[in-house]
């Protein structure tokens, strides 16, 4: 190992099975989804320790923890946030909040070169809507899913779409240009070309991360 | 070197962490109370506990470890409450302790819930003379435990529907009262007459407890009465029946079995009826009444922390994962 050599650990933890990356640059060490026999496990914990064992490192190897806070299945992220920021907390490393709308949209935005439409589904036919462009998160929105989708399109008439209500957005816009990414929920292995980008993001204790759902000022501002 | 166990308890509506030694010496105990954001509903509302732990668990341990003065290299173990409770609250407790645990190369033994109340009475001191019988009523549970001995427990009775909290949360959200419901429904008594004659379900069915048919005879009494209830009386009425529940079996089980002592914790603790109560039926009984300061009665990570080394002692090392139905007599 390298002295520069930065390992992290990056988690997603918006849906259930996780997925568990440990990564040294920009090199992936370890990734739990290709791992069959992981996927019913459904706790960060035991993910992580899988991968220190499979590659050999530690804990304390680490340099930094990158976790998705959301929007996705509540409990899920809770958990996850939760594991990241006291594994962070107790190795005195900075941890990374990444949200679902960077980490669908920023690959989607590179691979078809429009904006990208990402939507979470969330209660009551509402859903969470984010707008990535010119790389970073343009619009964050809580709503009806489809009005709520036109709100954050502005003025945008080509533009591809990832997570949950793909087929259904294009039926509903069949004046548009619209790309099927075939994104459905994000991957750790997309955060590890982020990190690099994200320096002034770090958190140390008595900053954490707190996960995003409809309670959070982020959606607040958005009503 | 003197050797810590840090403990957190996340299974309700409070976050905890503490750092207790094997003697039960507490050297600080954290509780970051969310009774604020809950007392709106009348009662906990487990969306939102779960959002409050993530927000209070980091701060609680650090202020923990600092107020203890010690650091990570000072721990023993990591206990961490894994079950009864709401999954989404224990959740974030369990994955915090798998962190620090990793992080620090300490081990993390996720423990029952019940086990911390019933070591509960031994925090700071050495209260409880062995054998005892132990009523726990709080919010979440009420029954009636046999201990040999610290980590030797029989169950002899619980509740088969709600706890006696709950109910007396129930009731007072009925008479208007507010919540928590203890302590206003035991003032709301002491200033009235137990006029009405409200059932005393299961009392003398063996040792477990009932307690939904008395808040429904209550609910049934206010809804027939055709004028504004006298609020005091049918606290007074409630709260006479409850206690002679509690009481009754109390008494039985000190009957079948011969011990040194009864011990009363949990929430309902507090109650100034059940404190009195209780002691007429020891000193009747010639058996020791311990009631432990209120502060490890009600949920805590003090008592979590010191039945870790329950744990520790006998080798039981559960994995930090919840478990939602557990009974005292499970490690
Ligand atoms: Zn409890």
């Amino acid at each position: 190992m390298s002295a520069t050599e930065k390992i992290s650990l990056s988690i997603e933890s918006s849906a259930l099975p996780y997925g568990v990356v440990l990564s040294a640059g920009s090199e992936i060490l370890f990734d739990s989804t290709q791992h069959t026999e992981l996927q019913t496990l459904k706790d960060a914990p035991a993910l992580a320790k899988h991968a220190f064992k499979a590659t050999g490192r530690k804990a304390s190897d680490l340099k930094r923890i990158a976790i998705n806070q959301g929007p996705g299945g509540t409990s899920a992220i809770r958990a996850g946030v939760a594991f990241a920021n006291s594994l962070a907390y107790s190795l005195g490393i900075p941890i990374i909040a990444v949200n679902t709308f960077e980490l669908l949209g920023a690959p989607a935005t590179a691979r078809y070169n429009c904006p990208t439409v990402v939507t979470v589904k969330s209660i009551k036919g509402n859903a969470y809507v984010g707008l990535y462009a010119d790389g970073a998160v343009q619009q964050t929105l809580y709503g009806p899913m489809e009005e709520t989708v036109r709100k954050a399109l502005g003025e945008h008439t080509t533009w591809a779409v990832a997570g949950a209500h793909r087929e259904q957005l294009i039926t509903a816009f069949p004046e548009h240009t619209i790309y099927d990414t075939g994104y459905k929920f994000g991957l750790a292995t997309d955060m590890v070309p982020m990190l690099p980008n994200l320096g002034s993001r770090e958190l140390r204790f008595p900053q954490f991360v707190v996960p995003i759902t409809e309670q959070s000022l982020m959606f607040k501002q958005g009503e | 070197m003197a050797k810590y166990v840090l403990g957190i308890e996340s299974s309700c509506d409070d976050t905890a962490v503490a750092v207790v030694t094997a003697q039960g010496e507490v050297l600080s105990s954290v509780i970051a109370s969310q009774a604020e954001i809950h007392s709106q509903y009348g009662g906990v509302f487990p969306e939102l506990a779960g959002r409050a732990h993530v927000q209070s668990i980091l701060p609680a341990i650090d202020k923990a470890l600092l107020d203890a003065g010690i650091t990570h290299e000072d721990l023993e173990a990591i206990g961490v409450t894994r079950g009864p409770g709401l999954i989404g609250s224990l959740l974030v407790g369990l994955t915090s302790a798998s962190g620090l645990g990793l992080g620090w190369d300490v081990p993390v033994i996720g423990v029952n819930h019940l086990r911390g109340h019933l070591r509960s009475a031994d925090l700071e001191e050495q209260r409880v003379k062995y054998p005892a019988i132990i009523l726990l009523v709080s919010g979440g549970h009420t029954f009636l435990a046999h201990m040999e001995s610290a980590t030797d427990i029989k169950l002899l009775g619980s509740t088969r529907d709600d706890s006696v909290g709950e109910a007396y949360d129930k009731v007072s959200r009925m008479l208007g009262l507010g919540y928590p419901g203890g302590p206003v429904v035991d003032r709301a008594a002491k200033q009235g007459q137990a006029t009405i004659p409200f059932p005393r379900p299961m009392l003398h069915k063996g040792l477990e407890f009932s307690f939904s048919g008395l808040k429904s005879a209550v609910s049934r009494h206010l809804n027939a009465l055709d004028e504004a209830p006298v609020v005091n009386d049918v606290a007074a009425s409630f709260v006479e029946a409850a206690m002679e529940i509690l009481l009754t079996k109390c008494r039985k089980a000190l009957k079948k079995y011969p011990v040194k002592s009864l011990v009363v914790v949990g929430g309902v603790a507090a109650s100034p009826q059940l404190r009195e109560q209780a002691g007429e039926l020891c000193t009747k009984m010639g058996v020791e009444l311990c009631l432990p300061p209120l502060r490890w009665s009600t949920d805590n990570a003090a008592m979590i922390a010191l039945a870790t080394w329950d744990y520790l002692r006998l080798g039981h090392h559960p994995a930090p994962v919840p478990q939602l139905q557990l009974s005292i007599s499970d490690f």
